[in-house]
């Protein structure tokens, strides 16, 4: 059951990583970027952080690995995994501060990206989208909590 | 609420422990040459063989995917060319610096059993000395002339290490060379740092016109290069001695090329 239970959840991380994929794929400018699989990614890191989340996000970086990038196999499952201990990590740390939340979520999120910062404009451009998911995460978060 | 930190902190150390052994994947993909990351790849068929209509949006949206995995690994593959074609550029001018060079100084004199094994600077040591390429891997010794792209002599090396040696140059106040002008009379060359000092050793026969002073094979140098235009410097004679001091500017850069004369 136990086997079941991380198979679907990696199945449902995988498909966020393609939505973001496709998602960026779509998207013409480089100066907007959505990153859904990074909200999720934040968001149970955050709010579920547990050893169950280990082997989906392995899982996930392992398939991006494999069918997505040029680099080592492995690479991406050490992002994803220091992206969600960070992420546990500055929100533990910051909670209690004001901005504290947007802190560690600019924190995670420029290690999440940190590979694509290659020049002074790739950085800009990660700036902008970052107030972008950031708006985003904030809007997911109130609706849920709505929700309840 | 102690409680949640302790599992908080196992969780961490859990995390911690895969990215770990995710660093071994990595490095056993890495002695594998990708073998591991690119078994898969080679393997699967992604291509759907089926021939329902219905099914040419998944295609398309499948299209999406294999479209942008092949534009991420031309996109690598044209940076890597770019990065290439940068690098085959910037040896490309050293080579065509090189050569000319070469060039000028073949155009000197005629050396012709004379081999020019080309060095260049590493760094400057705090003792002013200048640390040059080559050593004994390229039958380097001590003493050997080291002369730069117009023939002049620039110093001499004074330690001769395995892959590197220390040249000995004027700016050194140790520098010191033997040198012969066309008339045989011998001199004997030294440095304070920012004069040389010329005094002669014997004196055959002095004329005005010497033009220029020589290392020379008979004084155990490996061939007549010129170390000094003498014509702008004036001697003075006193009780058949010879002295006179030269002011000398910057003798090389570090741009400059050099050249170990060395015999056939």
């Amino acid at each position: 059951m136990k086997l079941f239970k991380n198979i679907f959840r990696m199945i449902y991380f995988v498909i966020f990583l393609f939505i973001e994929l496709s998602l960026n794929f779509l998207v013409v400018t480089e100066f907007v970027s959505f990153f859904p699989f990074f909200l999720l990614l934040f968001n149970i890191s955050t709010n579920r952080f547990s050893n169950e989340n280990i082997f989906p996000i392995i899982g996930c970086g392992l398939i991006y690995d494999i069918f997505l990038s040029e680099g080592y196999l492995g690479l991406y499952s050490i992002l994803f995994l220091t992206v969600a201990v960070i992420s546990n990590f500055f929100y533990e740390r910051f909670f209690s501060y004001n901005y504290g939340i947007y802190i560690s979520f600019s924190i995670t999120f420029m290690i999440y990206n940190s590979t694509k910062i290659v020049d002074l404009v790739s950085f800009l451009a990660l700036l902008v989208s970052l107030v972008i998911n950031y708006l985003i995460y904030t809007l997911i978060k109130k609706s849920m909590v709505l929700n309840v | 609420m102690q409680g949640t930190k302790s599992v908080t902190k196992n969780n961490y150390i859990l995390y911690i422990l895969f990215i770990f052994l995710s660093g071994l994947l990595i490095l056993v993909d890495y002695f594998s040459d990708k073998e591991l990351s690119g078994y898969i790849p080679n393997q699967v068929n992604f291509e759907l063989n089926l021939d329902t209509k219905e099914l040419i949006n998944i295609y398309n949206f499948n299209s999406i995917f294999e479209k942008r995995a092949q534009l991420i690994s031309e996109n690598i593959r044209l940076k890597n060319e770019v990065q290439d074609l940068r690098a085959l550029e910037i040896e490309n001018q050293e080579l065509i610096q090189k050569i000319s060079s070469y060039e000028s100084i073949t155009s000197i004199s005629n050396y012709e059993n004379i081999d020019f094994y080309s060095t260049g600077f590493i760094a400057k040591n705090l003792n002013l000395e200048f640390l040059i390429y080559g050593g004994t891997n390229q039958q380097l010794k001590p003493g050997d002339l080291v002369v730069n792209e117009k023939g002049f002599v620039i110093g001499y090396l004074k330690e001769v290490f395995y892959s590197y040696s220390i040249l000995e140059t004027p700016y050194s106040s140790s520098f010191n060379l033997e040198v012969i002008d066309k008339y045989n009379n011998t001199y004997l060359v030294t440095s304070n740092g920012s004069m040389l000092f010329i005094s002669s050793i014997s004196i055959v026969n002095y004329k005005e016109d010497i033009d220029y002073l020589f290392t020379d094979l008979s004084l155990d140098q490996s061939g007549k290069f010129p170390l000094l235009d003498t014509r702008k410097i004036n001697f003075e004679i006193k009780n058949n001695q010879i002295n006179a001091t030269y002011l000398f500017d910057e003798i090389f850069t570090f741009n400059s090329n050099l050249f170990i004369p060395r015999f056939k």
